[in-house]
């Protein structure tokens, strides 16, 4: 089980690297997107993923629960990504305000003006 | 205690004075009781240890021996009246008040260097000695020169400093300690370590540098923008000492060997008779004061290269008389400068009748620097001699060394006939800016001390001298010394070679003007254009070359750095750990519906490649989210399926609101080798990350401390959902951090979508943002602005 989680995570990741290589802004954030959802399962594989009931006492045998703390980190996670995700998102739209383009090669061009 | 105190005591005047400007005239007394002190009441072999950083062998402490008594005395002495020179030197109270500070800092480096019992506490020391120096002489700091003379010392002597502090590790790591008294008491320890050879370059180069050995000399000169009581007391008497200070510290578990011998004796030499031509062809008093000293201190490390107790002798002695009567110079140009406005030698004469205390302080000091009998200079030079014709030296040099010390010592005698003759006698009237007239008391008082010291002192040879020269050559041998020194020992081999050199010295004096015209018209060798092409031509091309290279500016580049950084270290840690990739824990039994939301996860990543418009991608990415949240849901994550299901809905809405603004040119034309590249660079990521999930789970090195939260979920955190458990109570302080990140990536939003670009000119947002805020808040800032 650990095997096809571990190459999904990499196609995913790959993907993402990939898109975040391009010059467009857009796919930049949507490569970033993807890359988050790579390293949370990244995180999650780290569970022993032989037991899939949910970490909640009563509910569960302890002996059948899922690993709890993976899942508090990638909650933290998923937050905190939508929080960058969002500034990404306004940064982009004020990038692309100054430079007129979506091209990520002209960001420099405030530089050189200066 | 007491040495906590005499180390410190400067450097809370210092700080006194930056709360009190007004009473740097009352600084005076931290220097002279510390004199005091030193000359009556200290007792011998004080020390004091307190750990500092243990665990690395760092320790606050210090100790006495005769050789720190020595260089504390001069430090403490000359610091008092150089203090007292400046109070009329300065014509403006906060300059004054500021150089006293600067000054006060420097005297507690310099005395932390020669008290200090710890070699790691010796470098900081060291530093702060080069950094005060560094503020000294760029004291006037609108004059381009004096920045550059100051930034010059500070590369040269800083970078030097480096390299004896590289020493000093070695240095620990042979000695095993970095207490000077184990180290000293250690024998051949150094000697013998394979280490030795790196030691004695590093603490070479440091002390070199310090005390301005050719060819590292060329800081000294442009020193002499420093204020001259500055130039008087550092780079004069105290901190160019310290590399001959360093040698002394360290020479007697360094000595001995023919490297030692060489270097240290040649270099020394060499240093010493350049500096002697260099300082005739001078015109400007300074200028030929400082090369006169890196002269002398060439004299004082080649003296240590044989480590004979007359060269020990003549070293204290060098040391102590050099400081006496080339501060005491020192202080006397700097009286004409204030006095005439000018220190070009050749508008100079005749002041002998209008500054008749400074020319008596002149004459004194000119004649003890001369090596005239019976000043203490005249001690210095025959100990010289005596020193050079010691029978432990064996080839060229031992033929060599008193042949220099008779040319270097005219040629030493010459100069300092020049000074006294050319300056305050001479057939030519002064021809100055200013009418020369006598300097204050304050001023002259300072060049008759010392020259009184150069009198007094020969003639008090058994009850004072004696007892701390014995002292201090016990230190610098480890030997336990009895030196009975005379002035007059009989006619020898060495008043003669004084006598000639003194008479070599005068005829070059009396041909000196052809002599000076001839030098004048050599071309310099100057290594100062090898440190001009290093620091200011080829540093920062280079500097700018590669961070051309470099620094692309296109994001994409820097992120395939970084990205090729993390696969070629993932790849090489587990290639070369030779790690296990397929461990029990990795092949299980596969749940087919898993494998098909995995499959479906894996097209849709690609399919986000594949998209051919902006909003297709983002259909696909929230397709992911969707697929993700049903994986978490089947591995018994409900709280994860149900979160990233909720973000995944607010993410896509912020996407279409933000796409709405964003200019559309989703796919732009890229070259089809460029695409390559790209792809074989995000496989080799996913790959790398592939590998670090299964090196992961195919070594287990700790047992999971996941099991001690589900136990204690109820007991400790009263709650049954041990995931909401974990983030309220046990990682409490996690999701606090994750509220404030978010609250920032909020204010982060906030203000880029208030930022107003289109009515302004771009790259000027700053600026102008600036005004309107000073304007608004009303405060002072505005007002500077402007004026």
């Amino acid at each position: 089980m650990v095997l096809i989680f571990a190459v999904t995570t990499g196609v995913i990741f790959a993907c993402g690297i990939y898109l975040m290589l391009r010059r467009s802004m857009v796919r930049l954030i949507i490569g970033l997107s993807l890359l988050t959802y790579a390293v949370n399962l990244l995180i999650f594989s780290m569970d022993d993923l032989s037991t899939r009931g949910a970490p909640i006492i009563g509910a569960t045998e302890p002996e059948k629960m899922a690993d709890p703390l993976p899942q508090a980190l990638i909650l933290t996670a998923i937050v905190i990504s939508f929080g960058v995700l969002a500034f990404t998102l306004a940064l982009a739209y004020r990038a692309s305000q100054a430079v007129q383009s979506d091209n990520m090669d002209v960001l420099q061009s405030t530089d050189r003006e200066v | 205690m007491a040495l906590l105190l005499i180390v410190f005591a400067p450097a809370a005047a210092a700080f006194v004075l930056t709360l009190i400007p007004r009473a740097a005239r009352l600084a005076i007394t931290v220097p002279a009781l510390t004199f005091l002190y030193l000359l009556i009441g200290a007792p011998d072999g004080m020390s004091i240890n307190i750990p500092w950083v243990p665990s690395v062998g760092i320790s606050i402490s210090f100790f006495m021996d005769g050789l720190g008594l020595l260089f504390a005395l001069l430090i403490s002495g000359i610091g008092s009246l150089v203090l007292l020179y400046s109070s009329a030197y300065f014509d403006e109270p906060a300059e004054y008040s500021r150089f006293s500070r600067y000054t006060l800092l420097f005297m507690m480096a310099m005395l932390g260097i020669v008290l200090s019992a710890n070699l790691l506490l010796v470098f900081i020391f060291w530093e702060i000695t080069s950094i005060t120096s560094y503020l000294l002489i760029g004291f006037k700091h609108e004059k381009e020169a004096a920045r550059d003379g100051a930034r010059r010392a500070l590369i040269i002597t800083s970078a030097g400093g480096l390299a004896m502090m590289a020493g000093f590790l070695l240095v620990g790591i042979a000695a095993g300690t970095f207490e000077l008294p184990e180290i000293l008491g250690s024998g051949d320890v150094l000697r013998e370590s394979p280490l030795y050879l790196p030691i004695l370059g590093l603490i070479l180069l440091g002390a070199f540098s310090k005390s301005a050995q050719w060819p590292l000399h060329f800081w000294l000169p442009g020193a002499m923008e420093a204020p001259t009581p500055a130039s008087t007391y550092l780079h004069s008497a105290t901190m160019v000492k310290a590399g001959i200070f360093l040698l002394a510290r360290l020479g007697s578990t360094l000595n001995g060997t023919d490297v030692w011998f060489y270097v240290v004796t040649g270099v020394g030499l060499i240093t010493f008779l350049y500096g002697g031509v260099i300082a005739m062809r001078q015109t400007d008093l300074k200028a030929i004061l400082a090369y006169s000293t890196v002269s002398w201190l060439g004299v004082l490390v080649a003296l240590q290269g044989t480590g004979s107790e007359y060269a020990a002798s003549a070293l204290v002695i060098g040391i102590l008389a050099h400081a006496l009567y080339k501060g005491s110079l020192f202080l006397v140009a700097g009286s004409i400068d204030h006095a005439t406005g000018t220190r070009e030698i050749d508008k100079l004469g005749q002041l002998a009748r209008k500054m008749p205390f400074t020319f008596a302080g002149a004459v004194i000091a000119g004649v003890s620097m001369a090596g005239i009998p019976p000043l203490l200079g005249f001690l210095a030079k025959e100990l010289l001699k005596a020193a050079s014709l010691y029978e432990g030296m064996s080839g060229i040099l031992a033929t060599l060394f008193p042949i220099a010390a008779v040319v270097g010592s005219a040629l030493t005698a010459a100069v300092a006939l020049r000074i006294v003759w050319d300056t305050f006698l001479g057939s030519k009237a002064a021809d100055t800016p200013h009418e020369a007239h006598e300097a204050p008391f304050s001023m002259w008082i300072g060049p008759l001390v010392l020259g009184a010291g150069s009198i007094i002192l020969p003639f008090l040879l058994a009850p004072t001298l004696d007892t701390l020269v014995s002292k201090a050559v016990s230190a610098i041998r480890q030997e336990t010394a009895s030196i009975h020194l005379h002035l007059f020992e009989g006619i020898n081999t060495p008043l003669i070679m004084s006598t000639i050199a003194i008479l070599a010295g005068l005829g070059i004096f009396l041909i000196r003007k052809p002599v000076i015209a001839w030098l004048q018209a050599r071309r310099e060798y100057n290594p100062v254009a090898v440190y001009q092409w290093l620091f200011y031509d080829a540093l920062p091309n280079g500097a700018e070359w590669l961070t051309h290279r470099l620094q692309s500016g296109k994001l994409r580049f820097y992120m395939m750095i970084a990205i090729a950084a993390f696969i070629a270290m993932t790849g090489l840690t587990i290639y070369a750990g030779q790690i296990n990739l397929l461990g029990a824990d990795v092949l299980g039994a596969l749940d087919w519906e898993i494998v098909i939301v995995c499959v479906l996860l894996m097209v849709g990543a690609w399919a986000g490649i594949a998209a051919p418009t902006r909003l297709g991608a983002i259909v696909v990415l929230g397709i992911e989210g969707a697929l993700l949240s049903l994986l978490f849901a089947l591995f018994g994550a409900p709280d994860l399926a149900f979160t990233q299901l909720m973000i995944e809905v607010i993410t896509l809405v912020l996407f279409v609101l933000a796409f709405h603004f964003l200019p559309d040119a989703f796919t732009t034309p890229i070259r089809l080798s460029a695409r390559v590249v790209d792809a074989i660079i995000a496989a080799g990521a996913g790959l790398a990350v592939t590998m670090l999930i299964l090196a992961a789970r195919s070594n287990r090195i700790g047992d999971s401390i996941s099991h001690w939260f589900v136990d204690n979920s109820v007991p400790i955190g009263q709650g049954h959902n041990v995931v909401n458990v974990i983030l309220v109570d046990f990682r409490g302080m996690d999701t606090q951090g994750e509220i404030v990140v978010l609250i920032i990536a909020a204010m982060g939003v906030t203000a880029l979508l208030r930022l107003r670009p289109h009515d302004q000119p771009r790259g000027k947002y700053v600026a102008e943002d600036t005004n309107q805020g000073g304007g608004d808040g009303g405060d002072g800032g505005i007002d500077q602005q402007h004026s």
